[in-house]
């Protein structure tokens, strides 16, 4: 396929990025895997700002809450709200399972919310079952 | 009337012509009888002289003698016609003439005497015709044998000799003589007849009402004249004396004291007259009215030994000294209590005055008394409600003064800072160090006792609560006298006067230092306390959650490792994994526990109405897995209700307890749950029944405690949080959650939950809330 998948990574944890990136490894699609470490990176990658000014637009966002200088909540915030980005699709991949923090990320427009697995076996499952889905499933806007 | 002239001496010539021709006519009789008077010559001569002395006075007597001496000389004794030569002749001249001279003196004394006594008869006919009483002088028979002009003018006639004569009846057709009483007076009954009767003076009194003119009053009196040898009486003698004017006077005096009679009869006054001693010479109506007593029995009592006046604080003794007061010319004036009769009793104020005759000494003592019953009643009544007032007042002194703060009243201005003390109670003392005195009256003076920091806003919200004029309550700092501060909490109320005007304020101000302190600990306690569970929360949130992530690498590498260079381990490194992993997964479940944990209070929303049924009913499908795999048996006993809850933590409770009852199986039984509600006042007590191990009795409180474990690990699986959620959900509700066990036959988990959230508890569940969350 032409299309590769272009997934940006918001992940200040190297362990879980490298674990998102097994997980993705063995994938049957395509895909190119971006990462950043905080919020005002995410959203310079997604706005071509500064060091990221070459980079495309990612299909989907894999976005982490906890996160250093703009945490998730903020970065959700500002892509929903922004005409050019809200398109894109974004999972919220994050270690809470907090009942606020679910109806929040929500409120702020997020596609999907998922709790990381402390089972490697059911992290790597899930990230398939992402793969999955919003790839093979659901139609996305080009 | 003839006025009484000199004694009828006659003309002086003649008497000295007597003293000449009687002597001359002596001689001539006694030389014509000279043969019988020849022995005694001077025989005629001494009638001759003594003639002349008794008509012609002391004057001619001697001429008489002195011409008789001569003649007798000269022409009767030998020698005759020659005067006395002889010593013999001489002597006999001169004894003639000595005894001549007596004899004149003798006779002109009896005409003297002779003289007196007719001027006496005159003077004593001039003195009855001057008297103005009338007189008349009767024979036994009523003939008038004198009467003055007095009497003739009295009986009618006009001279006294038209009366002499008559008889007594003559009197009667002139007029009309009546007694005292008006009746006619009997002339039988004139005092004339008892005169002759008894022979003693009497007298009678009439009118005599003339025919014309004026009747007049008499008083006729009649003494008896009597024979010169006294036996038998020659005549009377009336006396009519007119006392007309006197009766009139009488009259008057008598009508005067009547009427002052009736005056005092009708002053309404008590009246007794007093002598001297005190005895009771006259009274009045009323006094009798009072006393009830028939005159005789108060006339002569001593008035202070009476017996009428009783048990009242006038003792005899205290009237006597009275008494004495008023004779010595005070005023003295008293009240004396009256017995009327055993019932009954009247208060009288006395006066006690010294009446002086006009002569300044005492006539008598007045003693004039008023009926002050009314009064005294009054008075008495007065005095009952005036102790009762006093009782009342004492006791709502103490009342005040055991209220622990200071009650007080203001007044003044429409302004709060302009109001004045008008009372405080004596706690003032105590609270600010100022006594009542110092306090009352003085402007403000509680504003510039406010404590300068405070002044402003207690001055703003006294004000406020002045104008709303609701109770109101201000808290701020004083300043007492010495110093120190001291927290004051005042309950004010307004006072209006009628158009509606704030006008003061009432109200009790109270030391709250002690309160306050303890009420900014305890708020500082409080504080410290939200803060502390709130950090803990915080910190329990996001301790476990943090604590996740590491986890979380730890359990996937391993699990990554294992699974790629599972050809490159032995069994001992998969072994070691194994465990590792191990130990992860049940850190992940601690690390989860504890997060619920942490959550009951975080996720507290608004409780709604909640199904129990259906929550017991999710909670067993979550929880399927088990309840098939362990073969149990959970039965629904009974109906059970709705509830006002969060559904989530009812399921969370259901899941836990349920949980447990699987969890706590006795080995090779197959588990046996049974669940019912049963509802009470206004809540309802779930059971969660089990047949499983049971517990041990003492334990039964400690499993409630978190981290609290009654199994080791290896028997039986779990952080020891579940029943410290379950509890603290429970608590949530203001429930209360406990078990009853019997070991080794099963346990019952009982909880209970308001049946419905009230207004208050569901209040006090906001209260709580936000207290928690500040």
């Amino acid at each position: 396929m032409a299309d590769i998948i272009k997934i940006l990574l918001v992940e200040d944890n190297p362990g879980d990025v490298r674990l998102t990136q097994e997980a993705l490894r063995d994938s049957a699609l395509a895909n190119r895997m971006y990462v950043v470490n905080d919020g005002e990176e995410a959203l310079q990658f997604l706005r071509n700002e500064g060091p990221y000014k070459a980079m495309p637009r990612p299909d989907i966002v894999l976005l982490d809450l906890n996160l250093p200088r703009k945490d998730g909540r903020e970065v959700l915030a500002v892509l929903k709200h922004d005409d050019a980005l809200r398109s894109i699709p974004v999972i919220v991949l994050t270690t809470s399972d907090d009942s606020w923090d679910i109806r929040k990320a929500y409120d702020l427009h997020a596609n999907c919310y998922i709790t990381k697995p402390v089972d490697y076996g059911e992290f790597i499952h899930i990230i398939r079952m992402i793969e999955n889905f919003w790839f093979n499933i659901a139609s996305l806007p080009n | 009337m003839a006025r009484l002239s000199e004694m009828p001496f006659l003309h002086t010539p003649i008497r000295y012509a007597l003293a000449l021709v009687l002597p001359v006519a002596m001689l001539a009789i006694t030389l014509t009888l000279w043969p019988i008077l020849n022995d005694s010559p001077f025989l005629l001569f001494f009638a001759a002289v003594s003639l002349t002395a008794w008509l012609g006075g002391y004057g001619p007597g001697l001429a008489s003698v002195l011409i008789s001496v001569l003649l007798v000389d000269f022409f009767l004794t030998e020698p005759r016609y020659r005067l006395p030569d002889s010593p013999l002749d001489l002597v006999q001249t001169l004894m003639f003439a000595f005894v001549a001279v007596l004899i004149s003196w003798l006779g002109l004394q009896r005409r003297r005497s002779i003289g007196a006594t007719e001027r006496a008869r005159d003077e004593m006919k001039v003195i009855i015709e001057s008297v103005s009483d009338a007189i008349t002088a009767q024979d036994p028979q009523g003939t008038v044998l004198f009467a003055n002009d007095a009497a003739a003018k009295l009986l009618g006639y006009t001279s006294t000799a038209l009366v002499m004569g008559q008889t007594g009846t003559v009197l009667r057709p002139r007029y009309a003589m009546v007694d005292e009483a008006g009746n006619e007076f009997p002339y039988e009954k004139l005092p004339r007849f008892e005169v002759l009767k008894t022979g003693l003076p009497a007298e009678a009194t009439f009118r005599m009402r003339p025919i014309e003119g004026p009747e007049r009053w008499i008083e006729l009196k009649t003494s008896p004249v009597f024979e010169a040898d006294g036996s038998t009486v020659r005549m009377v003698v009336n006396i009519f004396r007119d006392i007309t004017r006197q009766k009139e006077i009488d009259l008057k005096l008598a009508h005067a004291r009547a009427r002052i009679q009736s005056v005092m009869d009708h002053l309404g006054t008590f009246v007794l007259l007093l002598s001297q001693q005190g005895d009771v010479i006259d009274v009045n109506s009323t006094a009798l009215a009072w006393l009830r007593l028939p005159l005789e029995d108060i006339l002569g009592q001593n008035v202070a030994q009476a017996n009428w006046w009783t048990n009242g604080p006038v003792s005899e003794t205290e009237i006597k000294r009275a008494l004495e007061r008023a004779l010595q010319g005070d005023q003295v004036q008293f009240d004396v209590v009256m017995r009327i009769d055993d019932d009954t009793q009247r208060y009288v104020e006395v006066r006690l005055v010294a009446i002086l005759d006009p002569s300044g000494q005492v006539e008598f003592v007045l003693l004039s008394g008023i009926d002050v019953s009314d009064r005294k009643r009054k008075e008495e009544r007065l005095g009952q409600l005036t102790l009762l007032l006093d009782a009342q007042r004492q006791r709502l002194n103490r009342i005040l003064n055991s209220v622990p703060g200071m009650i007080f009243e203001t007044s003044g201005g429409d302004n709060i800072a302009t109001q004045r003390y008008e009372f405080v109670s004596d706690q003032v003392s105590a609270l600010l160090g100022y006594s009542p005195v110092e306090i009352i009256g003085k402007p403000s003076l509680w504003m510039g006792m406010v404590h300068p920091e405070d002044w402003e806003r207690a001055v703003a919200e006294s004000e406020r609560i002045y104008r709303k004029g609701e109770v109101g309550i201000v808290s701020f700092r004083c300043v007492r006298r010495n110093g120190e501060t001291v927290h004051v909490e005042v309950h004010m109320q307004t006072d209006f006067n009628e158009s509606g005007e704030p006008v003061g304020t009432t109200g009790v101000m109270m030391d709250i230092t002690e309160r306050s302190q303890a009420e900014s600990a305890l708020s500082e306690y409080a504080r410290e306390l939200r803060r502390s569970n709130n950090e803990l929360e915080q910190f329990a949130y996001i301790a476990s959650h943090d604590l996740q992530e590491p986890l979380r690498m730890v359990t996937s590498y391993l699990q990554l490792i294992e699974s790629r260079y599972n050809n490159a381990l032995d069994a001992d490194g998969r072994d070691f994994i194994r465990f590792a992993v191990d130990g992860g997964n049940r850190m992940k479940r601690l690390i989860q526990d504890l997060l619920t944990y942490s959550r009951v209070n975080r996720e507290r929303t608004m409780p709604t109405e909640v199904d129990s049924a259906a929550a017991l009913r999710t909670a067993l499908q979550n929880m399927q897995v088990t309840i098939d795999q362990m073969q149990a048996v959970v039965d629904v006993v009974g109906v059970l209700p709705m509830i006002s809850a969060n559904e989530s933590q009812i399921i969370q409770l259901f899941q836990n307890l349920v949980g447990n009852a699987l969890k706590f199986a006795r080995p090779g039984i197959p588990p046996r749950v049974r669940i019912s509600a049963e509802r009470r006042l206004n809540e309802v007590v779930f059971s969660v029944a089990d047949n499983g191990i049971g517990i041990e009795p003492q334990y039964l409180d400690r499993i409630f405690v978190i981290f609290q474990r009654l199994h080791s690990r290896d028997k039986y699986e779990g952080t020891g949080i579940g029943l410290a959620i379950c509890r603290k959900i429970v608590e949530t509700y203001s429930g209360r959650i406990w078990a009853e066990s019997v070991e080794g036959e099963g346990s019952t988990f009982y909880f209970s939950l308001p049946l419905k959230m009230n207004k208050w508890s569901y209040d006090r569940l906001l209260t709580e809330d936000s207290l928690e969350h500040t």
